[in-house]
């Protein structure tokens, strides 16, 4: 699946997006995977799927067709 | 559907904008209250480091679905003429105006209300990111507390 990436996530990924492949398509095997790959704590990122936020506690799968960004803390106004 | 207004400028928000902004509205004439909300670039210092300008960056699809709800439910709530929501995005030197909102009613107390919302809303929901750049170069990411 495609996972866009922006912010501080995409300063340290190095990447503004990537196809990445997860066994389980879930939120919380999302959340494993980057930070085995990037050591991106839970705290630093906010995940949105579809454009809208989602909790990072709760068991929510993920489709290929799903729009998933991972976002770094808003620093608007 | 209501049209999509572009919220996002490249660059600082100029005082030539924001009063052409304000002269637009001399036509409306059922407006009495106008109330302005700027957000500048501050200086500030951190672990003795100046900060020199922000950086600003957004993912515009889901800021501007943000944004669009924003509008929509402020209207729903506050007794407004209009209203008017600039971001910036690029690079905006400190002193410089990165952030405008414009809200205009028949009368006063709903304009103030509706700012502090609008600019609450703002910072709280809309994926805007800064990245805060010193005077030698270094930066940090910034985040609203």
């Amino acid at each position: 699946m495609k996972v866009i990436y922006f912010g501080k996530i995409a300063d340290v990924t190095n990447k503004t997006f990537e196809e990445i492949q997860l066994e389980k398509k879930d939120v919380k095997s999302l959340i494993i995977y980057l930070n085995e790959k990037y050591a991106i704590d839970l705290n630093e990122m906010q995940i949105a799927v579809n454009q809208n936020l989602v909790s990072k506690s709760e068991q929510i799968t993920l489709k290929d067709s799903d729009e998933i960004a991972i976002l770094s803390a808003f620093a608007g106004g | 559907m209501k049209k999509k207004k572009s919220v996002f400028k490249e660059g600082q928000i100029t005082s030539d904008f924001i009063a052409n902004a304000i002269a637009k509205h001399q036509v409306k004439t059922q407006i009495g209250a106008h109330n302005i909300f700027l957000g500048q670039v501050r200086k500030d210092v951190i672990e003795d480091k100046t900060v020199k300008a922000i950086d600003f960056s957004c993912y515009q699809e889901m800021a501007d679905q943000k944004l669009h709800d924003i509008r929509e439910e402020t209207f729903e709530k506050f007794d407004l003429t209009c209203m008017h929501i600039y971001h910036s995005l690029g690079e905006v030197q400190v002193g410089e105006v990165c952030f405008f909102v414009f809200v205009s009613a028949p009368h006063r107390p709903q304009v103030y209300e509706a700012t502090e919302y609008i600019v609450n809303r703002v910072k709280e929901e809309v994926p805007i990111f800064g990245k805060e750049i010193f005077e030698d170069a270094s930066y940090q990411w910034k985040t609203n507390v």
